[in-house]
């Protein structure tokens, strides 16, 4: 094997790299600074991860409360127009002197499904839907 | 000092209080060795620096994962050839859009570098040492420049003693025949 690897041979294993002065003395040091101040910084993220985690969560609710509300406020307010946009929209006269049985008979007994207009009714009651078309005709 | 035997370093780096001073004694007893090694791969003194700092770092954060199932410089040497492979890949990354291949670029770099001693024999060696694959050309500078021996070269790689004789056979004869062409 020797002989066969005459270039190798010639060469050998010498080394032919240098390395600063004092490098390996030097670098024990370096090392060590550089390590204070990863554990450094490792203490100071567990830090801030106990202190902030729950007053994290509980800040976020406290914004979004106000906005919540506000929302909630602006369905039901869509809701109630809806409602008596539903109402007073095109019937006929007739339709509003409906005694309490033909108003259960306008029910869809196949689909059973109460209307805004069948709430109202169970609620107000077809004397109270009276009074307030009589009402309403007399401002005018 | 002589230095403790890997039981009681182990133990040492386990425990808190005395984590430091075991630590300094590894960095002390092993950045020499591991120097070499990752300098003959990537042959920059700056970048073997870096490597050799990222090496002794990720040892120093996972020494709670380590159970002494292999030596302490076995577990360091895996540490150093992967952040080895991890910094020359990046390299290539780096250098894609390069018509020049990076083993190439290394070598001209030390052409001009004030770290390397070499004369022009030494420059081609280096050049055929570069035509290796990593893991030939790591297989290579174990075997030629440390002399270690084939058992301890397969407790830190994992490959099988009868591959590294394979490797390191195929090594020597790519790195003759391109020394012979250069000289002829």
């Amino acid at each position: 094997m020797k002989d066969k690897n005459l270039h190798l041979n010639e060469t050998g294993n010498r080394s032919v790299f240098k390395v600063p002065e004092n490098y390996f003395d030097d670098f024990q040091a370096a090392l060590n600074k550089r390590i204070d101040s990863l554990e450094a910084e490792n203490e100071k993220v567990r830090d801030v991860e106990v202190e902030s985690k729950p007053k994290r969560l509980f800040l976020k609710m406290d914004s979004i409360r106000p906005v919540l509300y506000m929302a909630a406020m602006f369905v039901l307010l869509l809701f109630s127009v809806g409602l008596v946009l539903n109402l007073t929209s095109d019937k006929t006269s007739s339709s509003l002197h409906l005694s309490a049985e033909s108003t259960t008979q306008t029910k869809t007994p196949a689909t059973n499904i109460p209307t805004a207009e069948d709430y109202l009714i169970n609620s107000v009651g077809t004397y109270g839907i009276t009074e307030y078309y009589i009402e309403s005709g007399t401002e005018e | 000092m002589e230095m403790p035997n890997d039981t009681v370093l182990l133990s040492m780096l386990h425990d808190e209080k005395k984590r430091r001073e075991a630590f300094n004694i590894l960095v002390k007893q092993y950045s020499e060795s591991l120097y070499w090694q990752i300098r003959k791969m990537v042959l920059s003194h700056d970048d073997a620096n870096d490597i050799l700092q990222n090496t002794f770092l990720k040892s120093w954060t996972n020494i709670d994962q380590f159970r002494g199932d292999s030596k302490i410089s076995t577990w360091l040497f895996r540490i150093a050839i992967n952040e080895t492979y991890t910094f020359l890949n990046k390299e290539r990354q780096k250098n894609q859009s390069s018509f020049v291949d990076l083993e190439d670029i290394m070598v001209q770099e030390l052409q001009s570098d004030p770290y390397f001693s070499g004369d022009e024999a030494a420059l081609k060696l280096q050049k055929a040492i570069m035509t290796l694959p990593e893991k030939q050309r790591l297989v290579f500078n174990m075997k030629y420049y440390n002399e270690m021996k084939y058992e301890e070269i397969s407790d830190v790689l994992g490959t099988s003693v009868g591959a590294l004789k394979a490797s390191y056979h195929y090594a020597v004869q790519k790195i003759e025949a391109y020394l012979a062409l250069e000289i002829s």
